[in-house]
């Protein structure tokens, strides 16, 4: 047994490290943009994401350097990757909160149509592309199987520092989404804060999308976070609870993965959802037992 | 000594002028009653005078001494944030320089003393969405009071509140008056205003008219104001 366990870890340690990382860090961020009333854009970005990605791989063979390297190993250098995919990712963010400042509502239709249209993108230039449909399919189903030592590093850097960011500013964007009037009155600067959050939230997503999938992108910024809402009493217990939901989940589907031999990133997925379930029924139990005032 | 003040202004949205040719001034010690009907504009003048919206013309003007605690109308807020009573009453004290560093500890005891003082201490760990109307007022005053205000705004503060959680507001609200902060109320109603405001505004019409309590509180007046 501890023989079989070491050959796994041996065989999967870069993307074990990978998955605990997007497991940890991923829910949190969707935690604050489930507080900031900003699901919708969540769930579009990460299509977004995945179209700059496709776009990069399809523009793969103008770069004789990066398509020699393709060529060599097998896959695309994760810098170059990442570049496309968070560009994707901080663009949307950039054009959504554009057009927010600007009109009044009218949002969720337009992260409708967009969302849309990076699907369509996505098959596009993925299919107009050169690569073997084996690099794409690991990438778009989330076979974090695949990730390499560079791949690690790159979520990793971006993860740490993204981490590192919202903990210092996490009292100015908390506060901008509770009560933007007081953030206003007392002199906060809205415009600064949100865009920190959009651009941290934008290399977060290219980075989880180009190493784990947009699949367990989707899954983690937000499952963990809606069943933890509804049973936390403060702020530090909730961000506790949606690191804690996602990194059961992607514990738990290893063993699972391996033993049904399926893609990582949707067993991780349905995982967290059925624990996302659980836990939102205990919490609905607990608070009907609970003491009333 | 004034701590507010307006300068024919033009209040609105681009394109859309809400109030026009608007003059006021709240001076240290004033209780300003602001009434009107629904569409009357409180709320875009109140989004203006906190500084949240801009100007269409004309200026705003702040005195030396100004510093404001604004208490929202608690149905506005998020009520499935899971944040902690002392949660809500520490973002009285967050500032533009301490955003991103630790309170102070005097400044959390005053926090501290602020709960005590509109009676919510025992509440502190509970979630503020598991209030009542009456206790989330409360502790929206002591996150107001903990910004050690000289201009206290309150939006529809009785709004979703029963009434005897609405003599306790106001009774607090009595209180902070008399130790020398100016208060400016929004409000639907103007008999809370009686024995207590110093100066009446009343948006009519698109314009901002001082009024007196007397006949704002006569039959023709109310019909007036609330039509």
């Amino acid at each position: 047994m501890k023989q079989l366990l070491l050959d796994y870890w041996y065989l999967f340690q870069d993307p074990f490290i990978a998955s605990l990382l997007v497991g940890i860090i991923l829910p949190l961020i969707g935690g604050l943009l489930l507080l900031r009333r900003a699901v919708f854009l969540g769930v579009a970005v990460p299509q977004f994401s995945a179209a700059g990605l496709a776009i990069g791989l399809w523009l793969l063979p103008w770069w004789p350097g990066l398509w020699q390297e393709f060529l060599d190993h097998g896959h695309p250098e994760m810098s170059y990757m990442f570049a496309f995919a968070g560009g994707g990712a901080v663009l949307a963010l950039g054009a959504f909160s554009w057009w927010e400042s600007r009109h009044r509502g009218g949002t969720e239709g337009l992260l409708a149509a967009g969302f849309a249209v990076a699907s369509a993108m996505s098959l596009l230039f993925l299919s107009m592309g050169p690569l073997g449909a084996n690099l794409v399919d690991a990438v778009l189903k989330g076979e974090i199987l695949y990730l390499d030592h560079h791949g690690l590093i790159v979520l990793a850097v971006v993860l740490s520092l993204v981490s590192v960011i919202l903990l210092a500013a996490r009292r100015p964007i908390l506060l901008i989404a509770f009560d933007p009037d007081l953030a206003a009155t007392l002199g906060v600067p809205r415009t600064l804060f949100e865009r920190l959050l959009w651009l941290c939230v934008g290399l977060s997503v290219g980075a989880g999308v180009v190493t784990v999938g947009p699949v367990l992108v989707f899954g983690l910024l937000f499952l963990p976070p809606l069943a933890a809402r509804g049973a936390s009493g403060s702020m530090p217990g909730f961000f506790i609870r949606c690191s804690l939901l996602g990194l059961i989940a992607v514990l738990a589907s290893w063993p699972l993965c391996l033993w049904l031999e399926q893609p990582y990133g949707p067993t991780a997925v349905l995982l967290s959802g059925l624990l996302a379930l659980c836990f939102h029924g205990i919490s609905r139990l607990n608070i009907a037992k609970g003491p009333r005032y | 000594m004034t701590l507010l003040a307006l300068q024919q202004a033009c209040i609105g949205y681009p394109g859309v002028v809400v109030l026009d040719d608007v003059n006021l001034a709240v001076e240290a010690g004033d209780y300003v009653g602001l009434v009107g009907a629904n569409g009357s504009g409180k709320t875009t003048l109140l989004r203006t005078l906190l500084g949240v919206q801009s100007l269409l013309e004309g200026s705003l003007q702040r005195g030396s001494d100004f510093r404001l605690g604004y208490v929202p109308q608690q149905m506005n807020l998020d009520s499935r944030f899971p944040l902690s009573v002392w949660e809500v009453v520490h973002m009285g004290l967050f500032r533009p320089g301490n955003l991103l560093t630790r309170t102070p500890p005097a400044d959390q005891a005053f926090a501290e003393s602020c709960l005590e003082r509109v009676q919510m201490a025992h509440r502190r760990q509970a979630l503020f969405h598991s209030l009542s109307g009456g206790q989330k007022q409360r502790v929206l005053m002591a996150r107001a009071l903990a910004a050690k205000p000289t201009l206290l705004l309150l939006d529809e503060p009785l709004a979703g509140v029963d009434a005897k959680a609405s003599e306790i507001v106001m009774e607090l609200l009595d209180e902070v008056h008399q130790e020398g902060c100016a208060v400016l109320l929004v409000t639907h109603n103007p008999l809370h205003l009686r024995d207590r405001a110093t100066s009446l505004w009343v948006l009519r019409h698109g314009k901002v008219e001082a009024a007196s309590l007397q006949d704002l509180l006569s039959p023709e007046g109310l019909a007036a104001v609330l039509q």
